[in-house]
């Protein structure tokens, strides 16, 4: 992945950043729709 | 103050007291974790080593400490409801465990993420991780221990229970890094110690993690309404309660 | 006593025992919570010897040598007391260098050598601009500089 990765402008290691940290803003978003959603019972 | 407190011990009473606070705690969540993104991505600098691969440190810290820290909490309400048999105490460690094993994944997962493009691997069984995975599963038989059990007095204690033996393991997540051989380097903040990172990526770094506290205030007060109403639902307040809900 | 205060002395002795057992517990596991070994612990035999283990230390700075194939790397792990050599066949990862710590899985040849199956870079705790860690080694080198003219003298 490295060097062509490079070549196209996109950093080598923007998949497991955005990976981290998409998949702790999911984690949030979920927690807060589902605290929401029990409140409404 | 001392009677205050004791009066504010009653769900009844802190019901309405933990609905005024949430809207502070959720505005100061927000704005700390824009503030602290935003130097994350665009004030502190790449590292010298890592280059960009760094910025997990910006969500993976602050998740490690809040499910250290969320654990110890929710073990000391609960220890406290055991011994002083309050019913708020046993609430409130519900309210908190989901949050925590949130936490926990969340750097169990960036963590994997991290550790692939630094280290060369997603996983390792060293004693670090091992023992936070370990953290995970304490969160989720806690919870699944009080589900479990119908009566509510008896869900605490034993729920209780499970979490006060579990403590032992967050002095090991913490020092397993000194205790032993691990992959998973030192601490770069410690209270013993100056910090080893530059100053931009600590401050980026400290906006995070005191997001993650005030978001993890709102959500547990949050949730303990929510508790509240469930486990007093045939006393006349409540019901007057999630009428006008 | 209260009956509450009693419970709380009972709910803390128990957390005292708990932890006790638990750290006598991990002592006697001690062996099997270490992660890697580093070249001392080899020479002085501590290590297995025809089971895979990991060896940890630093790559020898000026050790790395590339096979004629362009995949198999032969390099020099040390502790500063005592140091193995490695061979391996494989991608290095990103964080693998000279003078920076490594963890390597394998087993130990007849040649005395380890033949690594995995290699993975350990990196320490330190983060900065790459501006500060280029200011940092040329102060270091500075002083090595002065420290060696000094010895001349």
């Amino acid at each position: 992945m490295g060097e062509a990765a490079k070549e196209h402008g996109v950093n080598e290691y923007a998949f497991f950043v955005w990976g981290s940290y998409g998949v702790a803003a999911l984690c949030i978003f979920l927690e807060i729709y589902f605290l929401n959603r029990k409140n409404k019972q | 103050m001392n009677s205050e407190l004791f009066r504010l011990a009653a769900p009844q009473a802190f019901f309405p007291v933990a609905g005024k606070m949430l809207p502070w705690f959720s505005f100061l969540a927000g704005a700390l974790a824009l503030a602290g993104l935003y130097v994350a991505f665009f004030v502190a600098p790449t590292d010298a080593t890592q280059g960009e691969a760094y910025r997990i440190i910006f969500i993976h810290v602050p998740a490690a400490w809040m499910s250290m820290f969320i654990y110890v909490m929710m073990a000391g309400w609960a220890g406290f409801g055991l011994a002083m048999n309050t019913r708020l105490s046993g609430m409130m460690s519900s309210a908190l465990a989901p949050t925590g094993a949130m936490f926990t994944f969340i750097a169990l997962w960036t963590g994997a993420l991290w550790g692939k493009p630094t280290w060369g691997t997603y996983w390792a069984w060293d004693a670090r991780m091992t023992s936070e995975l370990v953290l995970l599963f304490l969160y989720l038989g806690f919870i699944a221990l009080k589900g479990a059990i119908q009566d509510p007095a008896r869900a605490d204690r034993a729920g209780a229970i499970l979490a006060l033996v579990g403590v032992v393991n967050v002095p090991i997540i913490y020092f397993s890094v000194q205790w032993w051989n691990t992959l998973h380097q030192g601490a770069s903040v410690s209270l013993t110690r100056a910090p080893s990172m530059a100053a931009v990526m600590l401050l980026g770094m400290l906006l995070m993690a005191l997001a993650a506290w005030m978001y993890s205030i709102a959500v547990a007060l949050a949730r303990l309404r929510r508790i509240i109403l469930e486990r007093e639902r045939d006393a006349e307040w409540a019901k007057l309660q999630r009428s006008t809900a | 006593m209260k009956p509450r205060h009693q419970r709380m002395v009972a709910i803390g002795a128990g957390v005292a025992l708990i932890a006790i057992a638990a750290a006598l517990v991990l002592n006697a596991f001690q062996g099997n919570v270490v992660f890697f070994f580093s070249p001392s612990q080899i020479a002085a035999r501590e290590a297995p010897q025809d089971k895979t283990f990991r060896v940890g230390g630093m790559v020898e700075k000026g050790s790395l040598k590339r096979q004629a194939d362009g995949l198999t790397v032969t390099f020099i792990v040390t502790d500063t007391a005592k140091s193995i050599p490695v061979t391996y066949t494989g991608i290095l990862p990103d964080l693998f260098k000279e003078g920076k710590g490594v963890v390597a899985q394998g087993k130990l040849g007849p040649d005395g050598a380890f033949h690594a199956s995995e290699v993975l870079a350990k990196h320490d705790e330190n983060y900065m601009p790459p501006e500060a860690a280029h200011a940092l080694s040329k102060a270091e080198a500075e002083k090595a500089a002065k420290s060696v003219t000094g010895g001349a003298r």
